[in-house]
């Protein structure tokens, strides 16, 4: 599919310097496809992820969002102390903290 | 502050309460163990019969549970160890205060006309814990006045406080989930779609639990104000679930029946039949005085010219009268004519069932169940054959609410599906007629049969679930009335003898109809449920033979072979299946008496008609499927000259000579 | 889900791989036609490739996908409203539980936003140590933000986290490169229209939440609105008071009575009918839906602390205390602003700019992507 055949962006990202990593794609005019994706690593960490086991996987994600836990649990969204438990329920909390973007 | 004594053989929980220590059971509700310990919590949206939802925020209190006091909805909240509770501290004041504020800024200020003024929790909630004057200066929602949202109730938007009572009832009790909300924020509002009214057979509930005005019933609007009634507890006599009903009258006059929540039966929940049927005592029509029929019209007589009449008819020896009906009657006025027509006249062609019932030796001989004992926790409950929403509402409420709670095991055992099949655990939907059939494969050790037309999962499913343990109560009914009562018969002794300790439900049509079989208006008994020629009545005389049921007097006065037809409250015409088979013995007596509280089509063929006074107007006991004597109150006098049915046997023994005995 | 959804999928895919899960469902708002359908192609294209569905990668690992799209709500961001608006009842949230035990269905559930779903695929491939250069210590990563309102360049930009401050996100040349005309700035919304404003003294708190709840608001969305100060306190206080009467889902009496009243008293004032004793009834509306000194950011001229984040409420959820922030930060700070358009409490005119625009010069409000 050509890619002049896809309706334009919706107009916000602005591409500035900085650290990326969720919107690595973002400058391109193609950025959701799967063409795209694969041809810049898309799928590559499912791939990796599905080389280790689940709990190595949560280990992971864990390892990098404690501290965001507790940055956020002091926002209103969260429903508090009950989400600041150990394993999964760390994703609770990260997720409580930012429901209002989905 | 902790008390450091160890801690005490209890399950209780402890908790303070405004500085008192207290207990609490598990799982209570903070809202419920502060009402048991005498400190009232206001509330709009909170039913104890329904699923908290913490709506209206109007119970908010200041609860610490260890991190500090924080204002949260006391109906949501199950009791904790150690909680402090404080219910009148500044927070938990500003926020009722402020929370009743916010309801009353757009509730109009209609209450000189509306009917639940005097009764209104905004209204007892605003004066004592309002703040007095609204500080709201714009205009109010406004939408159209009372809509009808169906025949019986009508809606007003603008007096909603949207706690969700009503909608919660009719989706999560009546399963008849047709209002609910609108739209959103401020304009959000309680609607039903449209052309798809709230005809559920339990819309007069919601008008009971609304806490403001907006849900009034048809029959009350504008009739009576709070204040006005007298009123006293009595029991619904529409069918045989006895569910307990406060009776308010004005001036006499019933004006309205509420549901009383009474634990071991209806829970505070009525049909609309159990509510609205006051209505009738209220009739233009009632007979309201004895009449006699003279060239083809019946005309008014005095009573004791009416009972002679009547007794005459009587008096052509037992084995030419027959009689049905006796199930409109209290106890005490079915044995008042038991006593007469068995005891006095020797009669025993005697059927308070038409055709439509169970045999008297099933429903008298069986060990029965209570409701409560049927639904409780860990029980299995047996349908057969009657689908309860169309027989008894109040126990398909019941049995609806503990399947769906889960718990109950349901095995429905019926030719169709009923009301209560997605909440079945086993549904042996079979061919009609074979339900004794599969009964007797169930207690077969094949699990997995294709018997009866039933599917074999289903099967193997009911299967276990009888091996499973646990008491099991059979609900009998009958599914139709072309299928014969022998088939449900045979069915329960089966499944009787596959469950040695179960106990029955019967589900007999008519009032107090468990009341007619006790006390003998039916062939072959005495009251008590003893057989006849059993043992000694200690009556003048006793029938010599058993008699015929329903079928057998109209089919032997169809014949000749009888008389008198009595009628105590009965109108085959309109309810007896076989209407030609009516015809033909009505054609074919000589005499119709009847004791009737209206001039029915069967009741206005007879030759003498006998007023009797109704539900609400005569002192009495009625006995429910469970076996259960609730009391019944007269609340307003009977219209002209109708008596109590007890009464009328005194008068009719009178005129025959005898004596009942019975004093007033 | 707009620019790169496969990203989501993958994070999702490894989310539920990670933690058992066998089932997911995407619940895309429906104000967002354009994700709902970028969403769903890529959905598509994912599982022919077996990137979801039966046997992901020729593995015996299964996970479903399932997209769901929502009637418009922006209460529907809040778990609980989620979870019954999935399961096809209103969107109204429920009393908070612990949803991994009884979720969707009552089954046990996580809840997730795309953002954080979005980072997973990332964390995949470089792992925990090298996420952890980004940031703050506190805040490690990134995080997107979307700038709105009067500066020269709006858009939506991913930052990374505690290391740089509000001021360079306004200012920066790398960011929104400063307020439109260079004009004053007035005040600016720090996280969505929930959070409490913050004027010129909060410009230098990096953007972080452990930094910005002590000082009297929070980042929230991370939708920043910048008012410059040609800007109608009052209008503005209104227009996102209005969003929250408006996005109220009625349920419990404080949020639903509360956020029209106030915006019907804003909406009075701000038409030249207001009462000299308005203002004091908008803060009380506000204490009736969120007891307690609402949080607040400091004013320093005044000499007037920040009440710290997050705020209490009467109701189940924290929309109905959101409608509070504006009004309380507005009053505080702009209260002659208020006076002056209360007939009876002009006595003393001040010279104020405002009302002199035909258009609404308030931010939209509304979190971007």
């Amino acid at each position: 599919m050509p890619t002049n055949a896809y309706i334009s962006h919706a107009p916000g990202y602005v591409d500035n310097e900085g650290p990326k990593i969720v919107t690595s794609r973002f400058p391109f005019e193609d950025s959701f496809t799967l063409d795209r994706s694969q041809a810049t690593g898309g799928y590559e960490g499912l791939k990796a992820a599905l080389a280790k086991s689940p709990a190595d996987v949560a280990g992971i994600v864990k390892a990098r969002s404690f501290s965001v836990v507790v940055a956020l649990a002091s926002r209103p969204e969260s429903s508090g102390a009950s989400c600041l438990r150990s394993g999964p329920a760390i994703w609770l909390s990260t997720a409580t903290s930012r429901t209002r973007d989905v | 502050m902790t008390a450091t004594e160890p801690t005490k053989a209890t399950t209780g929980v402890p908790f303070t309460l405004n500085g008192r220590e207290l207990e609490a059971e598990q799982g209570e509700l903070l809202i419920d163990a502060a009402e048991r310990n005498g400190v009232h919590i206001p509330r709009f949206c909170y039913h104890s019969r329904m699923t908290p939802v913490g709506m209206c925020r109007m119970c908010l209190v200041e609860v610490d549970g260890g991190r500090g006091p924080s204002l949260q909805p006391s109906c949501m909240l199950p009791v904790t160890p150690d909680m402090k509770v404080n219910t009148e501290s500044d927070a938990t004041v500003k926020a009722q205060d402020g929370v009743l504020e916010l309801l009353l800024i757009n509730h109009p200020l209609d209450c000189p006309v509306c009917d639940k003024g005097g009764e209104c929790p905004l209204q007892d909630n605003a004066y004592a814990y309002g703040p007095g004057e609204s500080r709201f200066v714009e205009e109010k929602r406004h939408y159209e006045k009372p809509i009808p949202i169906s025949d019986l109730v009508h809606l007003d938007r603008e007096r909603c406080i949207l706690c969700d009572r009503c909608t919660r009832f009719a989706d999560e009790v009546a399963g008849d989930p047709l209002i609910h909300f609108m739209g959103r924020g401020a304009d959000t509002q309680v609607n039903t779609f449209p052309d798809h009214p709230f005809s559920s057979y339990f819309s007069g509930n919601v008008v009971q639990i609304c806490p403001v005005g907006a849900l009034t019933a048809s029959p009350y609007r504008f009739k009576a104000r709070p204040w006005d009634f007298a009123e006293t507890e009595s029991t619904a006599t529409t069918d045989s679930s006895g569910a307990r009903v406060v009776l308010q009258s004005s001036r006499d006059r019933l004006v309205r029946t509420l549901g009383v929540d009474s634990d071991a039966v209806n829970w505070s929940w009525l049909s609309d039949k159990e509510r609205f049927s006051y209505e009738a005592a209220n009739s233009d029509n009632r007979v309201t005085q004895p009449l006699i029929a003279d060239e083809g019209d019946l005309r008014q007589a005095r009573w004791a010219t009416a009972a002679r009449a009547f007794a005459h008819g009587l008096g052509v020896g037992a084995s030419k009268v027959g009689v049905l009906g006796g199930a409109r009657l209290p106890l005490e006025g079915q044995y008042a004519w038991s006593k007469l027509l068995k005891g006095t006249a020797g009669i025993d062609n005697i059927d308070a069932q038409l055709g439509d019932g169970l045999s008297p030796e099933l429903v008298l001989a069986s060990p029965r169940s209570t409701i409560s004992g049927a639904m409780a926790a860990g029980s299995t409950v047996i349908l057969l054959g009657a689908d309860l929403k169309e027989e008894l509402p109040t126990l398909f409420l019941r049995a609806r609410h503990a399947a769906t709670n889960g718990h109950i095991k349901l095995i429905e055992l019926t030719a169709r599906a009923t009301s209560l099949s997605p909440f079945a655990a086993a549904r042996l939907h079979t061919q009609p007629g074979t339900a004794g059939q599969v009964a007797a494969a169930l207690a077969g050790d094949e699990t997995d049969r294709a018997v009866g037309g039933v599917q074999s999962s289903e099967f193997a499913k009911a299967h276990a679930l009888l091996r499973g343990g646990g008491p099991v109560t059979i609900i009998v009914g009958r599914s139709n009335l072309a299928e014969s009562a022998a088939v449900v018969a045979d069915a329960t002794a089966q499944l009787q003898a596959l469950c040695p300790g179960a106990a029955i439900l019967p589900i007999l049509r008519r009032g107090n109809i468990n009341g007619a079989l006790e006390m003998g208006l039916t062939p072959g008994f005495l009251p008590g449920g003893r057989k006849l020629g059993s043992s000694p009545s200690g009556w003048p005389t006793e029938p010599a033979d058993v008699g015929l049921d329903a079928e057998g007097i109209l089919r032997a006065a169809a014949d000749g072979e009888l008389s008198t037809l009595v009628l105590l409250g009965a109108d085959p015409l309109a309810d007896y299946p076989d209407r030609d088979l009516v015809i033909r013995a009505f054609d074919a007596v000589d005499t119709i008496l009847a004791v009737d509280t209206f001039l029915t089509e069967s009741s206005s063929r007879a030759s003498v008609v006998l007023p009797a006074a109704m539900f609400g107007e005569t002192d009495g006991s009625f006995m429910n499927l469970e076996g259960r004597v609730p009391p019944l109150r007269a609340q307003v006098t009977a219209p002209g000259q109708a008596r109590a049915d007890w009464m009328i046997a005194v008068e009719v023994a009178d005129a025959l000579g005898a004596d009942l005995g019975f004093d007033t | 889900m707009e620019r790169d959804p496969h990203q989501l999928i993958e994070g999702c895919v490894i989310t539920c791989y990670a933690l058992g899960l066998n089932q997911c469902f995407l619940y895309v708002r429906g104000e967002i036609p354009l994700a709902h359908e970028r969403v769903a192609f890529s959905a598509q294209r994912c599982l022919c490739r077996r990137f979801v569905g039966k046997n992901i990668m020729g593995t015996d690992v299964s996970i479903d996908v399932v997209l769901h799209w929502g009637a418009g709500a922006h209460i529907v961001g809040e778990e609980t409203a989620l979870i019954e608006s999935l399961e096809g009842k209103r969107h109204a949230p429920s009393q908070p539980r612990f949803l991994a035990a009884k979720g969707l269905y009552m089954k046990p559930t996580i809840v997730n936003n795309v953002e954080t779903l979005a980072n997973v695929p990332w964390l995949m491939n470089n792992g925990a140590a090298a996420y952890k250069q980004f940031g703050s210590e506190k805040s490690p990563g990134t995080r997107m933000v979307a700038i709105s309102g009067h500066v020269k360049r709006p858009g939506v930009y991913e930052v990374e986290q505690g290391v740089i401050t509000f001021r360079d996100l306004l200012y920066g040349d790398n960011y929104a490169q400063g307020i439109r005309d260079d004009n004053g700035l007035k005040a600016f919304v720090p996280g969505g229209g929930s959070a409490p404003w913050f004027f010129e003294e909060q410009l230098d708190v990096p953007l972080e939440g452990s930094a910005a709840g002590p000082e009297g608001s929070m980042l929230g969305s991370g939708a920043i609105m910048v008012m410059d100060d040609t800007t109608d306190a009052v209008r503005a206080a209104l227009r996102l008071v209005r969003f929250y009467a408006r996005e109220s889902c009625g349920k419990c009496t404080p949020c639903r009575e509360g956020t029209a009243w106030e915006e019907k008293v804003l909406q009075r004032i701000l038409d030249g009918h207001g009462r000299p004793n308005d203002i004091d009834l908008l803060l009380s509306i506000g204490e009736n839906i969120s007891p307690g000194p609402y949080p607040v950011a400091s004013f320093p001229t005044n000499g007037l602390a920040a009440v710290p984040f997050p705020p209490k409420q009467t109701t189940i959820c924290p929309l109905g205390p959101s409608s509070v922030a504006p009004i309380t930060s507005a009053i505080r700070r702009f209260r002659d602003e208020f006076e002056a358009k209360i007939p009876a409490a002009a006595s003393t005119p001040t010279d104020h700019a405002h009302g002199d625009q035909d258009h609404d010069a308030t931010p939209a409000v509304g979190d971007h992507h």
